[in-house]
């Protein structure tokens, strides 16, 4: 169940009127039990929260050695750490709802025959616990302190984000200062490689035994985790098409089949329509997990247990295919996923209308969809970019491939600029710059990064949107200036490189000459607009694509302003007046009635200018002018390159022009 | 062929006369790298008026008459708000400009005024890339170079350089090092 925030509770700037809105209650229908609920601040973040079933530690010791540690409460496994191997201190993390339970802490000795247990009852008092969340200037969550209703502390966590906005430290503590620091580390590509936890028991460091988790990934696919390594193990995942029927194309979500948790071993998974795992299957036996996925995280009370705490994989991965960290939060693709609250805890920088409030899960709406990276306006991108392509056409290609540019236009300026915040992180610390040049230099490359991807979020959301405009540029104008671009670009690979660039040089030239020839046509044959935009298009496809293959350290704008200027350089040769004069000449004759039709060779120049230049509009006024309305055509027929052609061919129509 | 024959070149003289007149540095100054940056700033600063210049003046022409406007009627209003729309990209590459070359080359520039040439940077290096627009490498060369046992090779810009920068060879790059503008190179003979 979710309910909308009040009207004040919602972002007025934004206007949100239908939609889901922000998350703000959670539970079964009708009932007052396992419930939580959020409220919102002004900002349409949820700062406070209740929940009546809540997490709560228990501690107690193992006497003698044990190599595993299991914990259930209420027959429920639940996550569970210890500390060493002999006379370990071992703490679970219960879900508790008000009333009577019972915990039972099971020890594996280490020759594997041998498994003490114990249990206990108890009655928990505790009607719920309100959590309080801090928020920094950027939109991350904090601090988070839960409380119990008598306002005893029962549990802070402390999460710290680095320059690029992704969680690199937890630190949770409970009332006897007991708990965890955890630390993760990323790649370049934002994916996390490892995270490493540390015990704390009553304020001391139990750090001569951190538990590392590490992360691999397909290369080819950007947060597809195929392995994952823990202690002495490495367990390897198995996929199959995900719910939208590509391999990765969710990164994993529904195309989990399979675990091989060792060499020669290898466990189906049984998995429901929506991805969530249900069972695995080892030497021909199913065991079903007990976690019951739902569509924001699971059950209150029956949640996956953290991996590697009291969880194998298929265990930890019930929900949705993606496994939980022991800070209780999933990381899925780029951002931190809290299940229990069913929200991001970064801000998304995009806006969009299904995510109000920046922190939204999935718009809302997360039975029926699925935000497998943290940047669901990336995969409206790329829905809008292969509908395009399915659709096929030159100016659906080209309008996927304005899709590209954009994106690859985002990602280089926003993820460059993030990337400047990282060095003058580190200038901050080690003395070099004082805080005040810090946070100027910052908020000046935050500032460039977010508009960046404002601009060409806006184009993009235009190239896709204004389908219907693209569609009027005429294919003669993008074919033209494609020509230029790859005519460019085999000039510079016979004089300059005296070698084959590759077709990855072509095309984008082709491309970049493309938009040239669209913006030319766009601004009624602006000869400097049309080669500036193509000589920028170029530079940013070229650079980009060099960035991401590791062969470009960083983007260079002397090289960007300079071939956008070299770009529109033809203007000043003469190639406005050069049309203009012809253009000139043969309208005035026309409009003073000396001539009322033109020779078929001077329509093969124009032409053959059209085709040079990517400017066809002046052969499109030349025949409007020359034959007036569609039905005088018909009476011309041109020969051009040794085929003849009448005007319904060769008429404005055929450039691409409308009559 | 009769209408090529009537083509009329006419160039911008006065735009490019500000675009070629700061080459004259390299007649008056003898030493390479300081006529080549007085050079580059002379562009800079003619490319960077011409900018704004074009952006900001109510008489310059920005849209034409044929392409869109040719087969489809459109209102002087709309006409108007896509000249402003047109102009406001052009000023926004015209800040962008300042911002992220102009700025960095006057730092250059204050730092070559206090130190002189030791400010200078040199760089021994590999050609991995030469990045240029119509074959133009007299204007412009974009240079990818790697050092050794670099992977990711540093981008820089050689402006106004008659010699191409070939790929594969290894050379000695002087450079202004805020901006990355080569202002010299030599080239390092391999040892066979």
């Amino acid at each position: 169940m979710w309910s909308l925030p009040s009207r004040t509770g919602r972002r007025a700037d934004r206007r949100v009127a239908a939609g889901p809105g922000v998350l703000t209650q959670m539970g079964q229908a009708n009932s007052a039990s396992n419930k939580w609920s959020g409220v919102a601040d002004a900002f349409s973040r949820v700062a406070t929260e209740t929940n009546n079933t809540f997490q709560y530690p228990a501690y107690g010791h193992v006497n003698g050695q044990s190599i595993f540690l299991s914990a259930w409460l209420d027959n429920q496994p639940v996550s569970i750490t210890g500390v060493g191997t002999n006379a370990m201190q071992w703490r679970a993390m219960m879900e508790l709802a008000p009333g009577t339970h019972q915990l039972k802490v099971s020890a594996l000795h280490p020759s594997g025959f041998y498994t003490a247990w114990t249990t206990n009852s108890f009655t928990n008092n505790i009607a719920y616990q309100a959590t309080a969340d801090s928020y920094d200037s950027a939109g991350n969550i904090t601090t988070r302190v839960w409380k119990s209703p008598n306002g005893t502390v029962d549990r802070t966590q402390t999460l710290s984000w680095d320059a690029r906005g992704r969680l690199h430290k937890v630190s949770e503590r409970d009332s006897s200062n007991s708990g965890y620091d955890w630390t993760a580390t990323y790649d370049g590509l934002n994916r996390r490689l490892s995270t490493a936890t540390v015990s704390i028991t009553n304020g001391v460091t139990l750090n001569l035994q951190p538990s590392n988790i590490n992360q691999y990934y397909d290369p080819q696919v950007e947060f597809l985790e195929l392995g994952v390594s823990y202690g002495l193990q490495t367990v390897w995942k198995l996929y199959g098409p995900d719910l939208n029927g590509r391999y990765g194309g969710l990164n994993g979500t529904g195309g989990f089949d399979a675990v091989s948790p060792y060499l020669n071993f290898f466990n189906p998974l049984i998995s429901d329509f929506r991805g969530n795992v249900l069972a695995e299957i080892t030497n021909g036996i199913v065991s079903w997990i007990p976690a019951r996925p739902t569509g924001y995280g699971a059950v209150p009370g029956y949640r996956p247990v953290a991996l590697t705490y009291g969880a194998d994989m298929a265990q930890s991965s019930a929900w949705r295919g993606h496994w939980v960290d022991i800070t209780g939060y999933h990381q899925i693709g780029l951002r931190p996923y809290d299940s229990i609250s069913g929200r991001w805890l970064t801000y998304d920088s995009v806006w969009n209308q299904r995510d109000p409030n920046y922190y939204s899960f999935a718009g809302g709406e997360p039975i029926i969809g699925f935000d497998s990276d943290g940047r669901i306006l990336i995969q409206q991108w790329q829905q809008a970019q292969q509908n395009m392509l399915a659709q096929g056409g030159v100016l659906n290609n080209l309008g996927a491939a304005g899709i590209s540019a954009g994106y690859a236009a985002m990602q280089l300026f926003s993820i460059g600029s993030f990337a400047k915040n990282d060095v003058l992180a580190d200038q901050n610390l080690a003395g070099q710059i004082s805080d005040s040049q810090f946070w100027a230099n910052a908020s000046l490359n935050s500032g460039v990064a977010l508009a960046s991807v404002a601009v060409t979020g806006g184009s993009a959301s235009l190239a896709v949107q204004g389908g219907m405009a693209a569609l009027r540029v005429p294919a003669a104008f993008v074919a033209g200036g494609a020509t230029i671009g790859v005519g460019g670009q085999a000039a510079v690979d016979v004089l300059v490189n005296q070698q084959f660039s590759g077709w990855n040089a072509y095309e984008y030239s082709a491309i970049s000459g493309g938009i040239g020839g669209a913006t030319a046509y766009l601004t009624g044959g602006n000869v400097y607009a049309g080669g500036a935009a193509g000589g920028f298009a170029r530079t940013v496809l070229v650079q980009s694509q060099q960035m991401a293959d590791d062969q470009r350290a960083s983007f260079n704008y002397w090289l960007a302003g300079g071939e956008t200027a070299l770009g529109a350089s033809p203007g000043l040769f003469g190639m406005n007046g050069f049309y203009s004069s012809v253009e000139k000449q043969i309208l005035t004759k026309m409009e003073n009635e000396t001539i009322q039709n033109i020779a078929a060779t001077t329509g093969e120049n124009i032409f053959a200018n059209q085709l040079m230049t990517g400017l066809p509009d002046i052969g499109v006024d030349v025949w409007k002018e020359a034959f007036g309305s569609s039905s005088e055509q018909g009476q011309q027929t041109f020969d051009l390159s040794g085929s003849s052609f009448n005007n319904s061919a060769y008429s404005p129509g055929a450039l691409g022009g409308k009559r | 062929m009769n209408t090529l024959k009537r083509i009329r070149f006419r160039p911008k003289w006065r735009t490019l006369l500000c675009l070629t007149a700061p080459l004259l540095s390299f007649v008056f100054i003898k030493q390479e790298w300081a006529a080549r940056l007085v050079a580059v700033n002379g562009v800079s600063l003619a490319l960077t008026y011409l900018v704004f210049n074009y952006g900001l003046n109510p008489r310059s022409r920005i849209l034409g008459t044929g392409g869109y406007f040719s087969v489809h009627k459109v209102s002087e209003r709309t006409k108007k708000r896509m000249e402003y729309f047109w102009r406001g990209v052009i000023i926004v590459f015209g800040v962008g400009w300042l911002f992220f070359c102009v700025r960095t080359l006057i730092y250059d520039d204050i730092q070559f005024v206090r130190q002189g040439s030791p400010y200078a940077e040199h760089i021994d290096g590999r050609v991995t890339n030469n990045d240029t627009l119509f074959a133009m490498y007299f204007v412009l060369q974009g240079l990818l170079v790697k050092e050794d046992g670099q992977q990711p090779g540093n981008s820089y810009t050689a402006f106004l350089f008659p010699r191409i920068a070939h790929l594969g060879k290894t050379y000695r790059f002087t450079v202004a090092p805020k901006s990355g503008i080569i202002l010299d190179f030599t080239e390092i003979p391999s040892e066979k």
